[in-house]
C-alpha cells in the first residue's frame, strides 16, 4: 500500500511519535496509520534504533581546570593594555544621540571659524594683486609709447639744424 | 536534559547576564555553571574531540563575557549563547574540511571519550551491537553537512524547538525542518544494516 503522507508529514509525525511529543489524538491516528503502512512502520523502527544509539553517546568528563583556565584568560584580557583605538571604540556614551549632535556642533564651529568670509577675502586679495600687476604693466607700456613719440618729434628738428 | 525551558529560568538567565553587564562576576560564574555542560557536550558531538570542544567552549564563554556591555535581552539567553556556540562550531568544521585534516573516527574516539554503554545490564553481544551502532552513527554524523549536524544535535540533545533552532541558525522554520528531516534520513540509512531485517553487525 502506498503511503498517503508526503515526506515532510511523514518525518514530522515520525519524530513527534518516537519522542512522544504528539498530542494523544494525533498519536492515535498515526498509530492506526502505522498498522497499515509498512513504509512508515520501518521508518519508526529505524528512528527508534537511531534514538537509542544517540542516547548511548556519552560525553567525556570535563577537564577539572576548565573554569580556572577561563577565568585566568578573562583576567589576562582585562589586565592587558588596550590599544588606543579600542579605547575609542569601547567608549561608553551615556546618551548616544549626543554623538551626532556633538559632531554637528564641531563641524559648525569649524565652519564658522574658517568660514566663507575668509576665503572670499583671500579671493578678493588675489584679484587686487592681479589688477595691480596689470596696471603697472599698462603704465610701462604707456611710458614706452610716450618715449617713442618724443624721440620721433625731435629727430626732424635735428635734421633741419644740420 | 541540558536545555532551559521554564520562563522563570529564561528570565533568570537574562537577569544574570544584565548583572554581568553591570560588572558582577559572580553572575557570570553562575551562568557558566548552568550552561557549561550543554555547550561543551554540543561542541564535543559537533567536533568529536574533547580538547577541541573544550577550547571552543572557552572561546564561547570568553565571547559571552566580552559582549557583556552590548548584551540586550531581546532573545532567549540560550538562543544567544547557542548562536555564538554554533557559529564557532560551524567555522571550525568548515576550516577542518578545508584543511583536509580528517582523522579517522577510531583515532577520535581514543582522543575523546571512551564509548560508554548504557547503565542497564547487557550481555557482551548486545554491548558489541550497540557499540557498533554508535560507531556508525558517529561516523554518519561526522559526514553530515555542518548545518544538518548542528540542527540534529540541538534537536536531539538540547531538545530545542524548530523555531529556536531557526533563530540560532538564522534561517526559517521550514528550512530547519528540511535540514532535520534530511539529516535524520541519512542517519537512519547509516543504520540500515542494523534494522530488524538486516544483518546485524557489519563484517569489517
Amino acid at each position: 500500500m502506498n503511503c498517503i503522507l508526503n515526506t515532510n508529514e511523514q518525518e514530522e509525525l515520525l519524530l513527534g511519535y518516537v519522542s512522544a511529543k504528539l498530542d494523544p489524538e494525533t498519536a492515535r491516528t498515526y498509530s492506526r496509520h502505522l498498522s497499515s503502512c509498512e513504509r512508515c512502520r520501518t521508518m519508526v523502527e529505524m528512528q527508534k534504533i537511531l534514538d537509542e544509539s544517540l542516547d548511548d553517546w556519552a560525553t567525556p568528563t570535563l577537564s577539572e581546570n576548565f573554569d580556572q583556565k577561563l577565568f585566568a584568560r578573562i583576567r589576562a584580557e582585562q589586565e592587558a593594555p588596550k590599544p588606543w583605538w579600542q579605547a575609542l571604540t569601547n567608549f561608553n556614551f551615556g546618551w548616544k544621540p549626543a554623538i551626532p549632535l556633538a559632531l554637528a556642533a564641531l563641524l559648525l564651529a569649524v565652519f564658522l571659524v574658517r568660514g566663507p568670509g575668509q576665503s572670499e577675502l583671500a579671493q578678493q586679495q588675489d584679484g587686487i594683486k592681479a589688477d595691480e600687476i596689470e596696471q603697472v604693466e599698462k603704465a610701462l607700456d604707456d611710458m614706452e609709447a610716450l618715449h617713442a613719440l618724443s624721440t620721433a618729434d625731435t629727430a626732424p628738428a635735428a635734421k633741419e639744424s644740420i | 536534559m541540558d536545555n532551559v525551558t521554564s520562563v522563570a529560568s529564561i528570565e533568570r538567565d537574562a537577569e544574570l547576564m544584565l548583572r554581568v553587564r553591570d560588572g558582577d562576576e559572580t553572575s557570570f560564574a553562575l551562568l557558566l555553571e548552568k550552561h557549561r555542560n550543554s555547550v561543551i557536550h554540543f561542541l564535543y558531538r559537533m567536533v568529536q574531540n574533547q580538547a577541541i570542544a573544550e577550547e571552543l567552549a572557552q572561546e564561547v564563554f570568553l565571547r559571552v563575557y566580552r559582549s557583556r556591555q552590548t548584551y540586550e535581552p531581546t532573545a532567549k539567553f540560550t538562543t544567544w549563547l547557542f548562536r555564538i556556540t554554533t557559529h564557532l562550531a560551524l567555522n571550525h568544521v568548515r576550516d577542518r574540511r578545508k584543511d583536509k585534516l580528517h582523522d579517522s573516527i577510531d583515532e577520535k574516539i581514543e582522543d575523546g571519550a571512551p564509548r560508554q554503554l548504557p547503565t542497564r545490564e547487557a550481555n557482551v553481544e548486545e554491548r558489541l551491537l550497540r557499540d557498533a551502532r554508535l560507531g556508525e552513527v558517529r561516523k554518519a554524523i561526522e559526514e553530515l553537512p555542518e548545518k544538518q549536524r548542528g540542527a540534529v544535535l540541538m534537536h536531539k540533545y538540547q531538545e530545542m524547538e524548530y523555531s529556536q533552532i531557526a533563530a540560532i541558525l538564522g534561517c526559517s522554520e521550514s528550512a530547519v525542518k528540511s535540514l532535520l528531516f534530511r539529516a535524520y534520513e541519512s542517519l537512519r540509512s547509516s543504520l540500515r544494516q542494523f534494522s530488524p531485517g538486516g544483518n546485524g553487525l557489519k563484517a569489517s
